[in-house]
């Protein structure tokens, strides 16, 4: 089997990253030997203090490895200086930034830093790279406002932008999406697994949400136990690793569709009888109160609700106590049942 | 075109400076003079030559400095209060010039209390002001953090204050009064021959302070992103505090501590021309810089003509309203946040 289909374009080896002081260093992960090929679009997951941040950080030669190595293009990290390393790595941190006066444009422009002179002008390449960089970022029309004026997701798409002006064959993105509303965080994964899909660029972003990672990454790098795991998201599903990971704690993932949910105490029983998208939402509804909802097709002698076209009806022993126009009616008025 | 505008503003205001003073000589004469033709009171050449224009090279020179090494300041802390003094560097000349003045005086009864301008004070003043700073400097070498390095630094210059009051609180009356001279700042002590070396100096300083304009752009996205920019964080930062220490310190040395000019003329620029670009900020920064030390100095000597106040209250006077009004027109001063 031909696993390297693509090129390497970053790769570790026995990679130790973590913490130094002065008198011990703290290691966060160990014996990291692991590849990134042009094209990767890779989500790196794990909890709050896993080392997603600070791994990132070694990959890209902005932190000290505290052993091993990491070649770029088949070079040691450690030799290559860093005006060198910003043409091909760039970076968006976590960072907010906070400037004044910064034109969008200004801030994609930077992207060219590593190109440009001393005195940082721009040539007629360095323009037409941040106008692509504008275009396929989608900020053509934001390009004079001012940084501080822009919404959150634009930021970050304007810090993006940035990193594609930079022309870079890899992209580290620490947590592009932690501070985004959900629709803007499906929109900056879509456009950046479209990146990685059409300019072939190697890019690893670091992500707490699991579900957006499982259903919108290339490959997982998960985290656990000071291990890091490798796999496309849905081998994490079937070979059982990712339940096994999520076992001892409270969310639970549920095995056909990968979403997460959070197991409640039932206290009460309820039959549901219906059909349709209704029907869905109406036993979604029923177990977000607590209760578990059995579907029958028995409607003699029911107790539970009965979904029709616009309408619910709450049964007692088959007679019909209550009739409710909207679910939220219907969840004020199904205590009724439970008293039984 | 503000640049622009500001240029021929400083052209202006610096040939009224040259003929203004307790002796009227006419603009005529004075345009004569510096064209190289001879006038008929021979005084006039001396007070031009050796008085106004020294003076406003040193004017010039001072206010180019002190914007320059405030810029700097503010943008490597992302501090809106700092300025080319917050590392501790008038403390550590203020200590300089204290022993020289008043330690030697506590000493011996019979010493002179020495005249600013002198070229002993110059020194002390100097090593002051170095010796604090390579302190500072050696600091920074191990702190990493830039606000951290900004706290010692504020930590260094208030010891050294306390050296300096404690030094007061001993000494004669006479020296205590040509030091407290000394701190007020004077732009009017700088001779031809000791001009030509604090412009060279200044000029070192300038350049390392334009060669490191760049990375300081890249500095606005914040340290991590500007090392993967590829921005040489270390280089960088020892140029920052190198240019800060040669352009401050000289100044510093030669005039005294002149205040306010650093901190306020780098946010007069930066909201005058709304911009990030530090090449931009530096330029408008030599222009505002200057144009508001001779303007300064022009008020200094208004009054009655026969006495200069001291240049420190004169730029704070007229600095603060400006910097107030380009605050409530602003709405506040928004750098950092």
């Amino acid at each position: 089997m031909e696993v390297n289909r693509t090129k390497i374009v970053l790769e570790t080896r026995n990679l130790s990253i973590g913490y130094k002081t002065r008198k011990l260093s703290l290691p966060i992960l160990q014996d990291l030997s692991l590849e990134l090929h042009a094209g990767d679009f890779i989500a790196l997951a794990g909890k709050n203090g896993s080392g997603k941040s600070t791994f990132i950080r070694t990959l890209g030669g902005l932190q000290e490895a505290l052993g091993g190595q990491v070649f770029l293009h088949g070079k040691d990290l450690h030799t290559i200086p860093s005006s060198e390393i910003a043409k091909e790595i760039a970076y968006v941190s976590t960072d907010w930034i906070q400037v004044n006066n910064l034109k969008l444009v200004d801030l994609v422009s930077l992207g060219r830093f590593p190109y440009t002179g001393i005195l940082g002008r721009l040539s007629k390449d360095d323009r037409r790279y941040c106008e692509e960089a504008l275009e396929i970022t989608g900020l053509n029309s934001l390009r004079t406002k001012l940084f501080d004026e822009l919404s959150d997701g634009e930021k970050q798409r304007g810090m993006i932008a940035r990193a594609l002006a930079q022309q870079t064959s890899i992209i580290l993105l620490d947590e592009p999406i932690a501070f985004l509303d959900i629709s803007h965080k499906f929109e900056i994964v879509r456009m950046l697994s479209e990146l990685s899909r059409l300019h072939d660029k190697c890019i690893l972003f670091s992500i707490h949400d699991l579900s957006i990672a499982m259903r919108e990454a290339g490959k997982l790098w998960l985290i656990h136990d000071q291990q890091l795991h490798d796999g496309a998201p849905e081998d994490f599903m079937l070979n059982g690793r990712l339940q096994e990971i999520m076992s001892g704690q409270a969310l639970n993932i549920q095995e056909d569709t990968g979403e997460f949910y959070l197991p409640r105490k039932r206290n009460g029983q309820v039959f549901i009888l219906g059909n349709g998208l209704a029907y869905q939402w109406t036993i979604k509804a029923l177990e977000r109160m607590n209760l578990e909802v059995e579907p029958t097709n028995n409607p003699e002698n029911l107790t539970g609700v009965k979904v029709n076209e616009g309408f619910w009806e709450i049964y007692q022993q088959g007679k019909m106590i209550q009739r409710c126009n909207t679910i939220l009616e219907l969840t004020l008025y199904v205590h009724l049942l439970k008293k039984e | 075109m503000l640049l622009a505008g500001l240029s021929v503003l400083l052209l202006l205001v610096a040939a009224w400076s040259l003929t203004t003073g307790s002796v009227d000589i006419p603009v005529s004469d004075i345009l004569g003079m510096l064209s190289g033709s001879d006038t008929q009171v021979a005084s006039w050449q001396t007070i031009l030559f050796e008085f106004r224009l020294p003076k406003l090279l040193t004017a010039i020179i001072a206010g180019m400095a002190l914007s320059v090494s405030g810029l700097q300041m503010q943008s490597l802390f992302r501090n809106p209060l700092a300025g080319p003094y917050v590392l501790g560097i008038s403390s550590g000349a203020s200590l300089g010039v204290a022993i020289l003045m008043l330690g030697f005086s506590f000493l011996s009864d019979s010493m002179v209390p020495l005249t600013p301008g002198s070229s002993s004070i110059i020194f002390a003043a100097w090593l002051g002001s170095g010796l604090v700073l390579l302190l500072v400097f050696l600091t920074s070498l191990r702190v990493k953090n830039n606000i951290t390095l900004l706290i010692l630094g504020v930590l260094i210059g208030s010891a050294v204050s306390s050296l300096v009051t404690i030094l007061q609180y001993f000494s004669h009356e006479s020296s205590l009064k040509s030091f407290v001279i000394w701190t007020m700042g004077s732009l009017g002590n700088v001779s031809r021959e000791q001009l030509s070396w604090l412009i060279p100096v200044t000029g070192v300083g300038l350049v390392l302070a334009f060669l490191n304009l760049k990375a300081m752009d890249a500095w606005n996205l914040g340290e991590s992103h500007a090392k993967s920019l590829g921005v040489n964080l270390k280089r960088s930062r020892i140029m920052i505090l190198l240019s800060t220490s040669i352009l401050a310190g000289s100044v510093t040395a030669f005039c005294g501590p002149i205040g306010f000019i650093g901190i306020a003329v780098p946010h007069i620029t930066r909201i005058s021309f709304q911009t990030a670009s530090h090449r931009v900020l530096f330029a408008g920064n030599l222009l505002i810089g200057s144009l508001l030390m001779i303007i300064s100095d022009l008020l200094a000597q208004a009054p009655g003509g026969d006495i200069i106040l001291p240049i420190n209250s004169i730029t704070a006077l007229i600095g603060i309203p400006v910097v107030i009004y380009l605050i409530f027109v602003n709405q506040g001063i928004k750098v950092w946040k």
